[in-house]
């Protein structure tokens, strides 16, 4: 089910109604119908995988019980493996058995010997990469001893699925999620509201910019031979808003969505367009996958202690790691190298963690320096997104050509795309509104419109953009859900 | 809880009241498919000839040029399903029906759904595409049936007419270039001289890729035929004289078409008229009609809609 379909509007309040109205009085009765909602709210798009994810919750559950009562550390061990594998099995299977299958055949058939093997025609099953690291999160906690494994089999299944965030994030740990899953949720007006108005927030960033700028980045990405190089530097902008107002407006919509009934999730985009350098950025963006990456595998593989060639080395893990989770394409592989590339001259001397406030924080205008971080800084992602868009490294290639040849300085063509009458003023009111609002935790959150007629009318406005938008824009899908 | 619930429903009081105003508006907002229906079930004793297809025939074809009592139920991107299934459900009342003039246009075979244009025509003639189901369409026309651009778009028309101080007679929504002082007669209201921003080359080229593109990727070929021959058939069964025919186009217009999907397209007709020994005429490069006879490169105004009233009606008195 998405976020942005009547099949959702209709489906949140009803389970709001019976969570709050008919099930409020006992807490397993209110994590049942979240787990009925969840796999209903998931098998809607295909309920044939809805025993994957009900397997993965047994296996990690059983798992997590055995740790409990196992004190040797072998037999824990083994019992962590078996998480790892089946959940890492299942993601390698879904994800990147075709991408190694025809890296293998290409190798093979470089070195001289060619191998019989044959692509599957395989599903990937929505959201495998969000909902499995979330389980691992579990497990790998359970077995560090910083959580207690759980026997309540509802609560944990109703952990593992819960569809606000179960297809697209953020990746919640164990040790935030669970507990309130166990514990007895009330209703709060302040958070119910900010709920309602982080769900607004979000739609806006989907369906008004995001999906806008989807259809010109589509237009020029799918045709990018025919463009010059201004053109293609246009395309690379369109969609680093596109991806942007996609992935954080569904975590806004996902941790709107969880407010109401009760649940705070963690932020998951904090204003990464107006960063100062990459290292900032990357505490901004998909920081709830940044953060997984950092505490399951940066750490355990020495961090930044050690020497130089140490760090170095991290560095380019967690960052491939991490462009590789995004999808079995080389793309993503050069995506996270190259952002690694970005990040560790910072590392290297010791500046990664010179911007850790917010931007301008105590003015409304950033001072010409700040500018140039934010320009500079903007830039290299962009760059950096022109591989993750491109369908292949030839593509990529292709695109980089056209924009460093002379092309570049002719005035970008956008034949059918109302760029000045309609994209333009949108990005700007979408960005005023995100500078306005970088010190909150979403742009429009305690919004300081105290006349309450005026905040209405602020939101109605929102309202009419989005279903403006939404008509003219149909059938358009969250980016992320294909990883 | 209850105060949240409270503030939530005096925040949608408004746009709940907008939509239900907007809602009343729209079904009561009389459109080119009523206005056409309504008056071909008013004269459906007197009906002898009707002229179905899409804008090239609902803006190509004058029927008051005819000698016998004409109508032109043609629409706006009117495909063959929605010809078929309009004329069918009112065929029984045209006891006096003779002929069916069916335009065999470059894409005709090519389309069934007309986009969103299914969900108007379904509120005015009741005609559903395919299986869809129109339950939500039905509950909101504002919501579900129209976008938001065409809602302000018909408020901004109805706003305008209402302030106009010219005598403005139609009295339902029409494309640009339509004269509002016109009357609708035998289901014809036609374009006005000319269009002189969309008559060039860029434009000509524009339009014409749409349609080849529309052409191009279509699947839907070898549905839409069974669809035409069903009703070809009907028609026959009836003693009514089924026609098809291929509306004239700007010539510099044409160059710019898939030419192999043009000739495939004679060719198809062809084939269909022989199997059922029925007229095909085309008249799609015809030198009869010049520049002063288009509105636009695909579209005659009414003075070629004249003169191809005039020449249809010449082929069928000339048929026997």
């Amino acid at each position: 089910m998405l976020f942005n379909s009547l099949d959702f509007a209709i489906f949140l309040p009803i389970v709001f109604v019976l969570y709050w109205f008919v099930v409020n009085k006992n807490l397993k009765q209110q994590n049942i119908l979240i787990g009925i909602a969840s796999y209903v709210f998931y098998g809607w798009w295909d309920w044939r995988f809805l025993a994957l994810i009900l397997f993965s919750t047994l296996v990690d559950y059983v798992v997590g019980v055995s740790l409990g009562k196992e004190q040797n550390l072998n037999k824990r061990k083994i019992l962590l493996w078996i998480s790892i594998l089946v959940n890492l099995g299942f993601l390698g299977f879904f994800k990147y058995y075709n991408f190694f299958l025809d890296n293998f055949k290409s190798a093979f058939t470089f070195f001289g010997s060619e191998i019989n093997a044959n692509s599957l025609n395989i599903i990937l099953p929505v959201g495998i990469s969000f909902y499995t690291f979330q389980t691992l999160s579990y497990t790998i906690d359970v077995y560090k001893k910083r959580l207690e494994p759980t026997k309540d089999f509802i609560s944990f299944a109703a952990f593992v699925s819960f569809f606000p965030q179960l297809v697209a994030g953020p990746i919640e740990r164990a040790t935030n999620l669970l507990p309130q899953m166990l514990s007895k949720r009330k209703f709060e007006y302040n958070e119910a509201v900010e709920g309602l108005r982080q769900i607004l927030w979000g739609l806006f960033k989907k369906i008004v910019i995001a999906d806008n700028c989807a259809t010109y980045a589509n237009l020029i990405f799918n045709n990018s031979a025919e463009y010059s190089g201004s053109t293609l530097v246009l395309g690379a902008v369109f969609f680093t808003f596109q991806i942007y107002g996609d992935f954080s407006g569904y975590s806004d919509i996902a941790i709107g969505t969880s407010r109401l009934f009760g649940f705070k999730l963690m932020q998951n985009f904090a204003f990464p367009y107006f960063s100062r350098d990459i290292a900032e950025f990357w505490r901004r963006w998909h920081i709830s996958l940044s953060t997984w990456f950092r505490d399951y595998l940066y750490i355990p593989l020495g961090g930044s202690r050690g020497g130089t060639w140490m760090k170095v080395r991290n560095t380019f893990i967690i960052f491939i790691v991490s462009g590789f989770w995004h999808g079995a394409n080389w793309t993503f592989v050069i995506w996270g190298a190259l952002n690694a590339l970005y990040f560790l001259p910072l590392l290297l001397t010791e500046r990664n963690r010179q911007n850790i406030e917010v931007v301008a924080g105590d003015s409304y205008f950033p001072s010409i320096k700040e500018i140039g971080q934010m320009s500079l800084t903007f830039s290299l992602t962009v760059i950096a997104w022109i591989f993750f868009r491109a369908d292949n490294i030839g593509h990529a290639w292709n695109y980089f050509s056209e924009i460093f040849s002379s092309s570049l300085f002719r005035i970008p063509s956008y034949e059918g795309v109302s760029f000045l009458k309609i994209l333009l003023p949108l990005l700007l009111l979408f960005i005023t509104i995100e500078w306005l609002g970088r010190k909150r935790e979403f742009a429009i959150e305690t919004i300081k419109i105290k006349f309450r007629p005026f905040r209405y009318l602020f939101y109605y406005s929102l309202v009419i953009l989005i279903y403006w938008f939404a008509s003219e824009n149909v059938d358009q899908q969250f980016i992320y859900f294909q990883f | 809880m209850m105060l949240f619930l409270k503030r939530l429903f005096v925040f949608m009081v408004l746009p709940i009241i907008l939509i239900i105003m907007t809602d009343g508006y729209i079904r009561n907002k009389n459109s080119l498919y009523t206005e056409k229906l309504q008056g071909a079930i008013q004269d459906k004793e007197k009906i002898e000839i009707i002229i179905l297809g899409n804008s090239h025939a609902n803006y190509g074809v004058d029927p008051n040029a005819f000698d016998k009592y004409a109508y032109n139920l043609a629409n706006v991107n009117q495909s063959i399903y929605f010809d078929k299934r309009i004329l069918l459900s009112h065929l029984h009342e045209f006891k006096n029906l003779k002929y069916v003039l069916i335009s065999a246009d470059f894409h005709s075979l090519y389309f069934s759904s007309q986009g969103i244009r299914d969900v108007w025509s379904y509120y005015d003639t009741g005609v559903r595409y395919k299986n869809k189901n129109y339950l939500l369409e039905d509950i909101s026309p504002s919501l579900f049936g129209y976008t938001p651009k065409i809602i302000g778009s018909l408020f901004k028309r109805e706003i305008i007419n209402q302030l106009s101080k010219e005598n403005i007679v139609v009295d339902f929504p029409v494309q640009k270039g339509v004269n509002l002082k016109d009357t609708i007669k035998n289901g014809f209201i036609g374009f006005e001289g000319k269009d002189v921003v969309a008559f060039n080359e860029n434009k000509f080229q524009e339009r014409a890729n749409i349609f080849n593109q529309k052409v191009e990727g279509s699947k839907e070929k070898l549905e839409i035929e069974d669809d035409l021959n069903g009703l070809i058939q009907i028609l026959i069964n009836r003693d009514i004289v089924p026609i098809l025919f291929t509306t004239p186009t700007f010539v510099e217009y044409n160059k710019y078409l898939n030419t192999n999907f043009v000739n495939l397209n004679e060719s198809d007709f062809d084939r269909i008229s022989r199997k059922h020994n029925i007229p095909y005429w085309s008249f799609m490069n015809s030198k009869l009609f010049k520049t002063d006879d288009f509105y636009n490169g695909d579209h005659l105004n009414k003075k070629g809609a004249l003169k191809f009233g005039e020449i249809l009606n010449d082929s069928i008195n000339n048929m026997y």
